[in-house]
């Protein structure tokens, strides 16, 4: 098989450079910033959606997709743990009522991978060191990631220790996940 | 293979297979694995190395820089969206709008459900077939479904309530009809755990996302999801209240809810195990309501004729027949103060009934919410999220004032729960918010008209 090059791949990825912002952009947008034509845009988009590098969101405009989001996590080795992962810690939120994170390490910098702030202080607990953490193995039994937790200041000690059986069983899905996608 | 695949398509195949491989991997394996020629592929991989897409150092390709970007980008729109959310919703403030106690004493794996197959975005085709129509309670699931609908209406393109009125083959032809009009998404309460399963189990083969509200299905049927309550607990609690006012001697009544319902089953069985194990209880009678209060009211009243004073208290699995059972004792003669203690929330009438007759009363409301919960999980499913397989809905304990016992303490006393202003058979978990008023419900959301709830035209229809 041989492959036509086209600049289709240079709007491919400007298109996905620019996506990385964060901001949903309409695809007559995305044209218009990348000089692309706009059948070109719309082809292009057809195809990234389809391998769900981007997705539509409720207005219909484009973000980032599954897929595309699994592949930054995959820097850090994490890419299957994505979507589990966001489904634990937001579980662990709703229930333990903290806020709840995932981050791992970059060198000698950790970087946040993900993050579900309380109901109690969304802006509050930027800044506020973990309460509880619980490091995130992986099969070969390196440190994977971290799972951290701010709880609540004023919560009692029974509180406290059911949001810790709580963590564990999110700890401890997260590790099975990481383990059971990777044999997958 | 032959024939020629152009450069884009390459370009993708080369992103997916290297989130496949968990964002590194050997160049001459992701080439052979997309099957692209040597210079193309390079050439590919030197577009997307310049944008920071990949990263090639020598011999193997990982992710690029762009990644920690895109990492960030994701959490805010993750918490934009949870902001956008939390504005909508309308859960009390001091109500938890899930279960911890329930989830901490479990020691398992969290389960989840993975994303369908089959993924889309934009505005979902919603369905929710409704078991019955047959109380307040299913009133208040109905109009909380519909609530949710109208606060998420930017991702929904329509909702269709269809009702089974308590016949389960009447559920499954409603199932199969949905899936055939083309719904995203089933929001199913089951009559009976058995007879809708085929129907969900061809839902979910179809790529349509299943969620289970109030009443689950066989557990071999697969399910997007399953949002309910503890119902063991709300037996386990009602009944060690009783036995624990009635210092574990006296006979009581046992009002249960609906006998072909699981919520009923499970509450009475949890009850009975309580009773069980105080030896100086004893049932005088157990009875079956249909969550009726004239039900309740007529049974209570028989029971009152043929045992009068010996009935040291009453336990309802709800204020639905708990209501009718207090009506009973009002309508014996029973003075301020003299009705035995009574168990059973839910319906306003119940509280207001118990507070003006001093009658003792413990509940667990058994919160309609969870329908508000099952269309947010159905939708995060639909988006192509994980899911969590199982949700428990928190329920709260509610006790008249100076009712507190020795292990049953009350989250809310029912002087403080109950609602004077609004009207008796309304359903106080709603989590519709404090304004809800059940008979002058009017809501608007993709798939209605004139503001009319589908719990309305089912009323209009019995009408």
């Amino acid at each position: 098989m041989s492959v036509r090059f086209t600049t289709g791949v240079g709007g491919l990825a400007r298109v996905l450079a620019r996506l990385v912002d964060g901001t949903p952009r309409s695809v007559a947008e995305l044209a218009r910033t990348e000089r692309l034509s706009r059948s070109s845009a719309f082809d292009l988009v057809r195809r990234l959606q389809a391998a769900e590098l981007v997705e539509r969101d409720p207005a219909g405009k484009l973000i980032a997709g599954p897929r595309l989001i699994a592949l930054a996590f995959g820097r850090f080795g994490l890419a299957r743990l994505r979507g589990p992962a966001e489904a634990l810690l937001a579980w662990l939120r709703d229930h333990g009522d903290a806020a709840t994170s995932l981050t791992c390490a970059d060198g000698e910098e950790r970087v946040k991978l993900l993050s579900f702030a309380a109901d109690w202080a969304r802006p509050a607990v930027k800044d506020r060191p973990a309460t509880l953490t619980y490091p995130i193995f992986a099969e070969n039994g390196r440190e994977a990631a971290r799972l951290e937790l701010i709880c609540r200041h004023n919560c009692s000690r029974a509180e406290r220790a059911e949001i810790e059986s709580l963590a564990l069983r999110v700890k401890a899905s997260l590790e099975h996940y990481l383990r059971e996608e990777a044999a997958a | 293979m032959t024939g020629r695949r152009n450069g884009v398509d390459t370009a993708i195949a080369l992103l997916v297979a290297l989130a496949e491989s968990n964002g590194a991997a050997k160049t001459a394996a992701l080439r052979r694995k997309i099957g692209a020629p040597r210079a193309s592929f390079h050439r590919i991989v030197g577009t997307l190395e310049t944008a920071g897409i990949v990263e090639a150092p020598r011999g193997s390709l990982r992710v690029g820089p762009l990644a920690e970007a895109l990492i960030a980008a994701n959490a805010q729109a993750i918490a934009r969206e949870e902001s956008r959310l939390a504005q909508k919703r309308s859960w009390s403030n001091r109500q938890r709008a899930v279960a911890r106690s329930a989830e901490a004493a479990d020691s398992g794996l969290v389960p989840l459900s993975r994303p369908g197959l089959v993924r889309r975005s934009g505005r979902f085709r919603i369905g929710f077939s409704n078991a019955s129509m047959s109380n307040s309670w299913r009133v208040a699931l109905v109009h909380g479904i519909e609530y949710a609908a109208a606060n998420l209406d930017d991702s929904i393109a329509q909702l269709s309530v269809l009702h089974a009125q308590d016949d389960a083959r009447r559920q499954e032809a409603d199932i199969v009809n949905m899936i055939a009009q083309g719904v995203d998404g089933l929001i199913i309460s089951a009559v009976t755990p058995r007879t809708a399963g085929s129907a969900i189990a061809e839902a979910m083969a179809k790529g349509v996302a299943v969620v289970l509200v109030d009443r689950g299905v066989d557990p071999c049927i697969p399910r997007t999801s399953f949002v309910m309550t503890d119902d063991a607990k709300i037996g386990r609690v009602t009944a060690t209240w009783l036995a624990e006012r009635l210092q574990g001697k006296g006979s009581i009544l046992a009002l249960a809810g609906d006998r072909t319902a699981e919520p009923a089953q499970r509450r009475l069985a949890a009850a009975q195990k309580v009773f069980a194990a105080h030896a100086g209880m004893k049932v005088l009678e157990t009875a079956w309501t249909c969550w009726r209060r004239e039900e309740g009211r007529r049974i209570a009243g028989a029971a009152i004729t043929q045992w009068g004073s010996q009935i040291a208290g009453v336990w309802c699995d709800s204020g639905l027949q708990g209501a009718g059972s207090l009506q009973a004792f009002v309508d014996a003669g029973y003075r301020v103060g003299e009705i035995p203690p009574h168990t059973g929330g839910d319906l306003n009438l119940a509280y207001k009934l118990a507070i003006r007759w001093q009658a003792p009363l413990a509940a667990v409301d058994y919160p309609p919410s969870m329908g508000i919960k099952a269309l947010e999980v159905l939708l995060a499913a639909l988006r192509g999220r994980w899911t969590p397989s199982l949700i428990k809905v928190a329920s709260e304990i509610i006790l008249t004032r100076g009712a507190k016992t020795r292990t049953v303490s009350p989250d809310h006393w029912a002087e403080d729960h109950v609602r004077w202003d609004l009207p008796d058979d309304l359903i106080l978990a709603s989590g519709i918010g404090p304004a809800y008023n059940p008979r002058s419900f009017r809501i608007h959301y993709p798939g209605n008209i004139y503001n009319r709830s589908a719990a309305q035209a089912v009323a209009r229809a019995a009408r």
